[in-house]
């Protein structure tokens, strides 16, 4: 293969489909199936888009970045801004490509976007068109098709194969038959997704209860992790409200504390990021705190219902059979909105054609730091043509078969052990060791003593792990994974000393209650070397809106 | 229950066991049904229920999720 796309979400498919127009050895690898693999098929799609930047009215590229800057995330001191111009710059001709392959946009008779709008959030200045948010992964899905993209589905990722920090290919496992087959590539574009399967966020034996699609066990962070690539911002948490113990998948509204008053505004007034705020409100004793959407007028409401849609293969429709089943009505109750984490921003350090630290290697979407669709389709894009492009002047790396039997080893060693330890059981361990001692409020004691237990579990339980089918074997592979990404995050956020109310992900250090300015534009670089975990400091870029020839300089993408 | 398939609606389609992104089904070649098998991994995300073509089954949000 010239390009081996590791999961087939919406970074994945768009990588791939970029890298079909270079290239016709494309391949995708997808844990699930097509039809319900990644976030937008849990519904993770807006019924907008956004930034539509560069129209008429609305902002232009510096504009966005501007208003990005002097909001929140500008003063979290860690932020790349040339990420979001590049964003801002060509995420709307992705639109009209994903129009082309069947993405419904609201339009008006003569063709213009029925509902354009631009508007400030807060001070940010945003704009956006409405869409039929279903069609989106239904589109993706009928390129891929329409291009003859291969989609090998039930095979989940293992290990990176690589020689001498070139990429060689992945090994992957059929999560139904238990076969394991390597996959020599020139290319790699990881697109795994966020790490969600990392906090309990709810009481009871439900723990794959969470906001994110419950396959996003990190796996792209676990492999490049071992493979020695460079990570970072694994220190910074993420999190969302969940509404009713539901995502807060909910438009519309407003937020309040248990006295019904918008706290909002405050946190605009201070520029703190909107879950710092809420995780703070509930600190403050403010809890519970709550969506009202009492207030909405119709129309409002129609969209919230368009957004959440009950149409037969438009499958975000947990909000309103959650209303249902519970017997709730959103104009009359007022429901419980629970900041709760649910992973972490950071992964594979990356340049501005998603390339990684390991040649041949690319990432793209949750994956890396863009959290968000607007970022995921423009960094898999560009990962997508700089890999293909990268693989057509690149050898093919041979396979180092005792790599090959380390991991086939690896991997079926709990086959092996059918009286052992599930790996249902370890994850829930560690899930429940970061909720403890990693969750969004942190110290020093609490993290190294969370670390302890991590590396504890590490020696062992992992020689006991037991699987007695493919399904568990898989569960095996995930679990190691979630183990290296709670590790990862424990020891970012002990290594940095300060805390960051700012951005869309916060960082809070009781200990260290203040953002320090010794730490002002640099971010946690992690690498695992000789089997140890070794953490850096690296400067970002400077915190200002790019200029022109910034952008111009980086717009070609090269392999 | 969680995840509840009635049997007699059931067409022996497959689609459940196809499309389930967390794997909870397996299937019965014999009977031609589903079985759920790892009902705990259950996401509730619905995909089964609004994909299955005889309306055969049905999540039903456990309380403790209230």
């Amino acid at each position: 293969m010239d390009v081996l796309v590791i999961g087939a979400g919406a970074a994945g498919s768009m990588a791939a489909i970029k890298a079909s127009e270079f290239t016709d050895k494309v391949l995708v690898l997808e844990k699930a199936v097509l039809r319900s693999c990644g976030n937008l098929a849990m519904g993770h799609h807006s019924g907008e888009l956004n930034p539509m930047t560069n129209m008429p009215g609305g902002p232009t590229s510096e504009q966005f970045v501007e208003g990005y800057l002097s909001s929140s995330s500008g003063l979290s001191g860690i932020e790349r801004p040339l990420d979001k111009y590049i964003i801002a710059e060509e995420f709307p001709a992705i639109v009209r490509d994903l129009e082309k392959w069947g993405l419904e946009i609201y339009k008006n008779p003569d063709g213009s976007y029925a509902n354009y709008w631009e508007k400030f959030i807060g001070e940010r200045m945003e704009s956006g068109v409405e869409i039929k948010g279903g069609s989106m992964k239904k589109c993706l899905i009928a390129e891929l098709g329409r291009r003859n993209i291969m989609v090998v589905e039930r095979t989940t990722a293992v290990d990176l194969l690589t020689h001498l920090n070139v990429v060689a290919g992945v090994v992957g496992l059929n999560v139904r038959t238990g076969e394991l087959t390597a996959y020599h590539a020139k290319s790699v574009i990881m697109c795994t997704g966020s790490s969600s399967r990392t906090y309990i966020v709810s009481p009871g034996r439900r723990w794959f209860w969470m906001r994110d699609v419950g396959t996003n066990s990190g796996d792209g962070r676990g492999m490049c992790y071992r493979a020695g690539v460079e990570m970072t911002m694994m220190e910074l948490i993420r999190t969302d409200h969940m509404i009713g113990n539901t995502m807060g998948r909910y438009w519309g509204g407003k937020m309040v504390n248990w006295k019904g008053e918008d706290f909002l505004k405050e946190t605009y007034a201070k520029k703190w990021g909107r879950l710092w705020s809420m995780h703070l409100k509930t600190m403050e004793e403010n809890a519970p705190l709550y969506w009202d959407a009492t207030g909405l007028s119709d129309e409002k409401m129609k969209k919230r219902n368009a957004y959440a849609s009950y149409e037969k293969h438009k499958p975000d429709i947990y909000l309103p059979e959650s209303y249902q089943q519970r017997g709730l009505d959103p104009r009359r109750d007022k429901v419980e909105a629970i900041p709760t984490p649910i992973g972490f921003l950071g992964g594979a350090d990356f340049g501005y054609n998603g390339s990684t630290s390991m040649k041949g290697l690319y990432a793209a979407g949750d994956e890396i730091w863009m959290d968000s669709l607007s970022g995921a389709f423009v960094f898999a894009r560009r990962a997508g043509e700089a890999a293909a492009k990268y693989a057509r002047q690149a050898m093919i790396q041979p396979i180092d078969s005792k790599q090959l039997m380390t991991i086939e080893e690896t991997t079926f060693a709990p086959s092996k052990l059918p009286n052992g330890i599930q790996p249902q059981e370890l994850e829930e361990k560690i899930r429940g060791v970061l909720t403890r001692y990693g969750n969004v409020v942190k110290s020093e004691g609490m993290l190294k003593h969370g670390l302890r237990l991590i590396k504890e579990l590490r020696d062992r339980v992992i020689p006991q792990l037991s699987a007695k089918n493919p399904h568990d074997l898989m569960r095996s592979v995930e679990v190691r994974n979630i183990m290296d990404v709670a590790e990862m995050h424990m020891a970012a956020a002990l290594f940095r000393t300060e805390t960051i109310p700012y951005g869309r992900h916060f960082h809070h250090r009781i200990d260290y209650p203040n953002q320090q300015p010794g730490w002002y534009r640099q971010r946690v670089v992690i690498r695992h070397e000789n089997g140890e975990m070794m953490l850096s400091r690296r400067q970002t870029t400077e915190q200002r809106v790019p200029t022109r020839e910034e952008y111009l300089a980086v717009k070609e993408v090269k392999p | 229950m969680i995840v509840n398939v009635e049997n007699e609606k059931c067409i022996g389609c497959s689609r459940c066991y196809e499309v389930c992104p967390l794997d909870v089904y397996t299937w019965d070649e014999q009977t031609r049904r589903p079985i759920v098998t790892y009902e705990e991994e259950c996401q509730m995300c619905f995909i089964c229920q609004e994909e299955c073509p005889a309306d055969a089954i049905h999540i039903r949000i456990p309380i403790t999720f209230w």
